[in-house]
């Protein structure tokens, strides 16, 4: 629903009771914006251009349709990222966003890799207004058969923006999709991707690792539709809740009839730093097919007695542990970013060597 | 006169959430600096128990007692602050840490123990030598600790630890348990390595001898059922591993 009083984002496949609050997240009104200062660094064998048509608007977004009538909206332009085929292993395509001057941005940016290719695409969000504003993003992508696609988005913004991230796309026949996100700033950031396994043996990794601080909100709905047979998803979350902050994690693994031979694999760990963090999962595995394997396993809450132990017996007090430990979640997701340049910037921002 | 590191007075503990069950009932137990001792016992003597409770594990509650550290009362103190003052403990089952490196949590430790800056160069290349010493291959280093080590790896990361650190008194949690006669050669050359540029003590808690081979024991220690029964010199090693504990339990 987007009438004048509601902005329905992060609605789950299969609802549960309404009393929990998880089904969805209205975001009550979400201003059109304009578009964001881009800067690319676009490698050779990639055409990009700017569109104001969707050759790939019948994707599901994990945010869902109130995106696309967001972007229509506000008659952004997209940003479209296209590779040919049998291109190889491509070179690393830069997009940032910097958000500066108004209050309201609306961005959309599409990728499509072709047959036998692989790209990875490294997104930053920044801004160094101190204003308040709101900030969306869309980026849809297609995956063609034995093509891969690496989609790094970073986000380090301000606690002044609020932010909606959203992304879906598809991945056809032995495709692979891997998103790797860092939530590291934002005020409050909504989360959202879909990704269609229509392909035999198609796979999707998805790695989030987040730091939620203040009153601040993370709000996210991942989803693995898996219609392929034989395809494969992994969606590890895993982040650091400190002060009063709230996040709600849902992630749904859908196996459809025909997907035979599919697994799915859904992990989330987090650390709670403060008595008042307000921390809700929903993970679910839906299954319309026989055989399937679909696994989901989560830790949350304090470290492990033995683990603590067996640290504070090397010197280090609790809350030195706490720190560590945050860190390494965090470290560990940027680990997998196949891009040394936005590896050492995170590291920076993070205020290591 | 010997200088006394650690003195155990009538250490009575329970476990944490159990407090009915009393695991060791009046423990006294001297270590001077420098000296080697062994705390010999069957299974379920108490033996792991002690050195947990030494190095302040919260799993553990004093009910009677006293522990001091080169004179100072350290029985309420914190793990962290018992290993700052130079207490170490090398684990039976060292718990794994995925995200921290050996490498950056050696690092940390030392820093924090000494509240130095140390240069990633130097500490690299101590590191690097003291690897070479325990046969571990420098990847290790940097891989998350312990994580997916053998328990071969594991107990030489313990021993790695152990010499980078270098505390004044190293309590030995059967540290050569479940290890191949090689490893168990290389894991002794560590703690030998250990005595000869640290000069700290130790407690070996082991079932068995091997470990023991190279070192000079000063004092052994025969613990059962929470209690230490007999004391004495190397002599006691030697007798347990002819005959057993038998005898030891039954007095």
């Amino acid at each position: 629903m987007n009438d004048n009083t509601h902005f329905i984002v992060n609605r789950i496949p299969s609802l549960t009771w309404n009393w929990l609050h998880m089904n969805e997240t209205d975001l009550k009104e979400v201003p059109a914006g304009k578009p964001s200062a881009v800067s690319q660094d676009i490698p050779e064998g990639i055409s990009v251009r700017e569109s104001t048509e969707s050759a790939l608007s019948d994707l599901k977004t994990g945010m869902g349709a109130n995106i696309d009538q967001l972007v229509k909206a506000s008659k952004t332009p997209i940003h479209v990222l296209e590779t040919e085929s049998n291109a190889g292993r491509l070179q690393n395509a830069h997009l940032d966003f910097d958000y500066a001057g108004s209050n309201a941005y609306t961005d959309a940016v599409e990728i499509s890799v072709e047959e036998n290719t692989e790209l990875t695409v490294v997104i930053n969000f920044r801004s160094k207004d101190k204003e308040e504003a709101t900030a969306a993003l869309q980026t849809r992508y297609h995956v063609a058969p034995y093509g891969k696609l690496t989609l790094v988005q970073i986000n380090y913004l301000p606690d002044s923006i609020d932010f909606l991230n959203d992304i879906g796309g598809q991945v056809e026949d032995h495709g692979d999709f891997r998103l790797i996100q860092l939530i590291l700033g934002g005020k409050n950031n909504y989360y959202g991707s879909f990704t269609e396994l229509s392909g035999y043996k198609s796979n999707l990794a998805t790695d989030i690792g987040y730091i939620v601080t203040g009153r601040h909100k993370l709000d996210m709905n991942y989803v693995a539709n898996h219609n392929g047979r034989k395809s494969n998803c992994d969606i590890n979350a895993s982040g650091v809740l400190r002060d009063s902050a709230d996040k709600l994690f849902r992630g749904t693994i859908d196996f459809h009839r025909g997907c035979g031979g599919s697994t799915g694999t859904e992990m989330e760990n987090v650390l709670l730093m403060d008595e008042n963090v307000i921390n809700r999962t929903i993970p679910v595995i839906l299954c319309d097919e026989e055989d399937v394997e679909g696994n989901h396993g989560a830790s949350i809450g304090k470290l492990d007695e033995n683990l603590m132990f067996y640290l504070q017996s090397r010197g280090l007090t609790e809350e030195e542990i706490y720190e560590m430990m945050a860190q390494a979640r965090i470290d560990a997701v940027a680990a997998k970013i196949p891009d040394d340049e936005a590896k050492e910037e995170v590291r920076e921002f993070l205020g290591e060597e | 006169m010997a200088e006394e590191l650690l003195k155990v007075q009538d250490l009575k503990v329970s476990v944490a959430d159990d407090e009915a069950k009393e695991i060791l009932h009046g423990v006294n137990l001297t270590v001077n600096k420098g000296e080697t001792h062994v705390l010999m016992g069957p299974n379920g003597a108490g033996k792991s128990t002690l050195g947990s409770t030494l190095m302040g594990d919260p799993r553990y509650k004093i009910d009677g007692g006293k522990i001091f550290f080169e004179g100072q009362d350290i029985t309420d103190l914190t793990t962290d602050k018992i290993s700052k003052l130079g207490m170490f403990i090398s684990f039976q089952n060292p718990v794994e840490v995925p995200g921290i490196t050996l490498s950056n949590f050696i690092r940390t430790a030392i820093e924090n123990k000494t509240g130095q800056h140390i240069r990633l160069w130097d500490f690299k290349k101590e590191l690097q030598k003291t690897m070479e010493l325990l046969n571990m291959d420098p990847s290790y280093a940097d891989r998350d600790l312990n994580v997916g080590f053998s328990g071969g790896e594991k107990k030489k990361a313990e021993i790695l630890q152990l010499l980078m650190l270098k505390p004044s008194l190293a309590i030995l949690d059967e540290t050569d348990s479940g290890l191949d006669v090689d490893a168990v050669r290389t894991v002794s050359q560590g703690v030998e390595e250990y005595k000869k540029t640290v000069g700290g003590a130790l407690i070996i808690i082991t079932h068995s001898t091997r470990i023991l081979e190279s070192l000079t024991i000063d004092r052994t220690h025969v613990l059962v059922s929470g209690q230490i029964v007999a004391e004495g010199d190397a002599s006691i090693v030697d007798d347990i591993n002819e005959n057993g504990f038998e005898k030891y339990i039954n007095q």
